[in-house]
């Protein structure tokens, strides 16, 4: 329970210049604000009521509390608890874009813990912390231990989500529900390879432990940080954090529920309290809806080689959509017969009015917070061919690969833009190798998803949509490419609201000049396989779902789909994040029918 | 992996005689045909399945416009996921282009119009396809679960018994998912340990090597950027001629595929580097090579 004191406060700020998104925004412009910092016996060091400033419109702001209280206790050395037992001096420091909380303080006979707290204007807060003392030997295992009760806005009601992926320890998609049989084999910590980490078990609706091993930023090369786990308030989802860690530091983290909390330096996971809910299909990770208040302790275990002990983490503001920023890279546009990819053409005028890519995903996100990024502007080269593949050439999905992490921004604000989601698009003058034909590949897991996060990237290979004129080969890139992010997002082409078709012959008295049946008829002309795109996708055909830009409705499908409760739209809006998202919390693809969710 | 022990094979059979009723007949109006070079095969092989079809050319698992159902081992029907995700214009691959003959008639004087794709089963959701012994039947279905758009094929799995299959199971078991991709994608320089295990495989007599020469054959087919996506490796045409399979009679796949292979990489390779060595000596393999093709594997070929 939290006390009644400590709620925060609202305060309405003076108007300042905010970016155009949507609200609420972090205030990126002002100071955390701590209501308390110090140290006793009884809680260590601690911080008391961390909170940030968030834009709800423009010119409001409110102060949200993140951290109710974030301490370290003390230190374990050898497996024996080491609590702080003094202080040796305590401060604060202050600079143009953060403020700091630090001390020293006594936890054995001649060694200190130095505890240094940054809190960065953008949202960053970091952690480090340090043994000093003629007693300090590197020789004994010193661990510390940071208790953090987050409050994300003030709620009781949070969930956690992992990073668990294909690299995880046990190869499954998700940490296994207790009683499995895999907590008994007790290898199933995140770990970036297997072999590598601490051996752990993990019980996501109950109250859990992981450990992860030593993670660079830069860990993966994925479109960003090398977070670990995310912190969502799940009653109101519209703020989190994400953490992440230090090249050196591996980190063992413990969610308890605040009440089953018994001021333990080191407490172990409890599975028989229920920590939060959790839904689950097939073989899709599992995910988090709902929560109770809970709080986290973080046992940072000796730096690898030494030296510092650090975590970190950011804030980042959800709004009532999922934001996105899509990167157009592209080859010089006199390799494409001079076409800049451009996401404000129009390339077809439907009953919505004039479609363009931008109004697509706009469509399909819910709101404007579209961000698009292309080669030839804003500092975004062109896509080289030396290294590659020669212009016209076949590409593999390996180098395509190696094409992207080469070529995203990996700037630390780009690292560190945890609050959009973000894809890679490629325009190449390339076909794919072993498949001339194909005009779209989201080749971004699988085999050529060499870092093995998957989903950041897919290609529209120009050349092969070649054949049926300039004009049509532009507007059919612009399909291609909406259809090569929609297959990112993990849809799949038979999510079609269309009855099943199979052939569709020419029969100019038909719908479009088509007609479909289960078999071509003697004589037919034109006739080929269409699984779901023939009479009805004549005039309502999705990005998804039909190839011919001419029919195309440009826009994501807001029906549902044969055996599903949910549209496209509604998949990119509120499945759980670790199946649509791109990246690094994101699952690989499952083809099939749409699974059941809890929305989101 | 911890492998079942394999069951009696003539009392397997019965069984799965008993379970698996009779495969629908092919040639079935709007249904597709399946089709595979052998009913048996190793744990860690792959099944190059067609899917044949006498209208038009089938579309690809990996575009998802219908799925691969997969039942046996003891397990419930489960849907296969392609390590790849792709759509192709609607001319080359879907069908649509205007067919030279009407459906099951002959072309003039020639054998009767089948379009042919090929689908290479073995790696999934990063493993083995198909990780268990036993028999397993295949269909394809549509989304909707609606009724099955294939007849369906039935294939064993079994545990390999010859000492040299047995070290070579052992061999792509110490990262089975990595191998299995490599195959999948017929080489890769990202897959460190899947093209170890492949290398090592192709250097022993076994089961395994004739398809791991030709995964090499392929990877050095390829021009490739290095890991880090820096320096590059240009493909070796030396080493993927010493590598490539030729022979068709353990299956037509491999050999069609290497040359697919080798002559994609080699009118690369012309396109940067006319008068290569090798080049002219690879052209005139080819050449007898496709010379000696029939008129099926002729199809098969173009089906690339």
């Amino acid at each position: 329970m939290k006390l009644p004191i400590l709620v925060p406060a609202l305060a309405l700020l003076a108007a300042a210049e905010v970016r155009a998104f949507s609200y609420p925004a972090l205030d990126t412009t002002s100071h955390w604000s701590i209501q308390d910092f110090g140290f006793t016996s009884q809680q260590g060091f601690y911080v008391q009521g961390a909170e940030k400033n968030v834009w709800i419109a423009p010119g409001q702001a409110q102060a949200r509390t993140v951290f109710y209280n974030l301490a370290v206790q003390g230190a374990r050395k050898n497996g024996e608890d080491r609590k702080l037992s003094g202080q040796d001096f305590m401060g604060e420091l202050q600079g143009d874009a953060y403020i700091g909380k630090y001390g020293s303080f006594k936890v054995d006979s001649d060694v200190s813990l130095v505890i240094v707290l940054f809190f960065m204007d953008d949202g960053k807060f970091e952690a480090t912390a340090y043994f000093t003392g003629g007693g300090y030997s590197a020789a004994d295992r010193w661990d510390v231990v940071f208790r953090v009760d987050y409050d994300l806005a003030g709620a009781d009601n949070n969930t956690a989500e992992f990073l668990w992926n294909g690299g995880s320890e046990g190869r499954a998609v998700s940490p296994p529900q207790y009683p499995r049989g895999e907590v008994a084999d007790g290898i199933l910590a995140y770990s970036d390879a297997p072999g590598n980490g601490p051996a752990y078990w993990a019980a996501s609706a109950h109250e859990m432990t992981v450990a992860y091993p030593p993670l660079p930023r830069e860990s993966g090369e994925g479109v960003e940080n090398a977070g670990f786990a995310r912190i969502l308030n799940a009653s109101n989802p519209q703020f989190g954090m994400v953490l992440w860690g230090h090249s050196a530091t591996p980190i063992q983290a413990t969610f308890k529920a605040y009440t089953s909390n018994n001021g333990a330096l080191d407490p172990g996971a409890d599975i028989s309290i229920a920590l939060q809910s959790t839904g689950e299909s097939g073989n899709y990770p599992r995910y988090a809806y709902a929560g109770r208040d809970q709080l986290m302790f973080l046992k940072l275990n000796p730096p690898v080689s030494g030296g510092t002990y650090q975590f970190g983490g950011k804030l980042f503001q959800r709004s009532g959509t999922r934001p996105l920023s899509v990167g157009i890279h592209q080859h010089d546009p006199a390799r494409l017969d001079g076409f800049a990819f451009n996401p404000d053409m129009v390339v077809r005028y439907t009953d919505k009015g004039a479609r363009t890519f931008r109004k697509a995903l706009s469509d399909l996100i819910g709101s404007e917070e579209v961000t698009v990024t292309q080669s030839g502007r804003d500092g975004m080269p062109y896509l080289p061919f030396d290294g590659y593949a020669q212009p016209g050439q076949a590409v593999t999905e390996a180098q395509l690969h190696n094409l992207m992490r080469a070529s995203r921004d990996r700037s630390q604000s780009a690292l560190e833009n945890v609050r959009e989601w973000r894809l890679d698009l490629y325009l190449v003058d390339w076909t794919l190798q072993g498949e001339p034909g194909v005009w779209e590949a989201m080749f971004d897991y699988g085999g050529a998803d060499a870092n093995a996060i998957a989903r950041e990237g897919a290609a529209v290979f120009w050349p092969a949509l070649a054949g049926a004129g300039e004009d049509y080969q532009r507007r059919q890139s612009v399909l291609s490419a909406l259809h090569a992010a929609g297959l990112a997002f993990n849809m799949d082409p038979s999510w079609s609201a269309c009855s099943f078709a199979g052939y569709c012959w020419n029969d100019a008295s038909a719908c479009g000049g088509k007609r479909c049946g289960s078999a071509c008829p003697p004589g037919s002309q034109g006739c080929g396989y269409h699984a779901y795109d023939c009479i009805r996708e004549c005039a309502d055909g999705d990005v998804m779902s039909l190839t011919d830009i001419e029919r195309n409705s440009i826009r994501f499908g807001d029906q549902a789909p044969a055996g599903s409760g949910y549209s496209g739209t509604d998949w990119y809006r509120f499945a759980p994040e670790a199946w649509v998202k791109p990246g690094r919390f994101g699952a690989p693809p499952v083809s099939g029918p749409m699974p059941p969710f809890i929305r989101n | 992996m911890r492998i079942p022990a394999m069951p009696n094979p003539a009392s397997a059979l019965a069984a799965a005689l008993l379970a698996f009723p009779p495969a629908s007949l092919p040639g079935q109006p709007g249904r597709f045909h399946l089709a595979a070079e052998r009913a048996r095969y190793l744990l860690g092989e792959p099944i190059h399945m067609r899917i044949e079809s006498p209208e038009s050319r089938p579309p690809s698992l990996e575009e998802g416009r219908f799925l691969l159902g997969i039942e046996g081992a003891g397990e419930p029907e489960r849907i296969y996921h392609p390590p790849l995700r792709l759509r192709t214009a609607p001319g080359s691959a879907s069908g649509g282009k205007t067919q030279d003959a009407l459906p099951g008639e002959p072309r003039p004087g020639g054998a009767p119009v089948v379009h042919v794709r090929f689908a290479r089963l073995i790696a999934s959701d990063g493993e083995l396809l198909f990780r268990k012994p036993g028999r397993y039947r295949l269909r394809l279905i549509p989304a909707g679960g609606a009724a099955a758009l294939s007849d369906s094929l039935d294939v064993e799995f079994r545990e390999p018994d010859a000492p040299a299959d047995r070290k070579a199971y052992a061999l792509l078991s110490r990262n089975a998912g990595e191998y299995a991709l490599a195959v999948y994608l017929e080489g890769g320089d990202q897959l460190k340990e899947g093209m170890a295990i492949i290398a090592a495989l192709a250097a022993f007599e076994s089961a395994y090597s004739r398809l791991a020469s030709f995964v090499l054959s392929s990877d050095w087919s390829q021009d490739f950027t290095d890991y880090g996506g820096n320096g590059s490796r240009p493909m070796d045409l030396q080493k993927a001629m010493a590598w490539a399979q030729w022979d068709r009679g353990p299956g037509a796949y491999v050999p069609l595929r290497n040359a697919y292979r080798l002559k994609s990489g080699a009118e690369a390779l012309a396109a940067r580097e006319p008068g290569a060595p090798g080049l002219e000596a690879l052209r005139g393999r080819l050449a007898a090579f496709f010379a000696s093709l029939s008129p099926e594997e002729k199809a098969w070929f173009r089906s690339f």
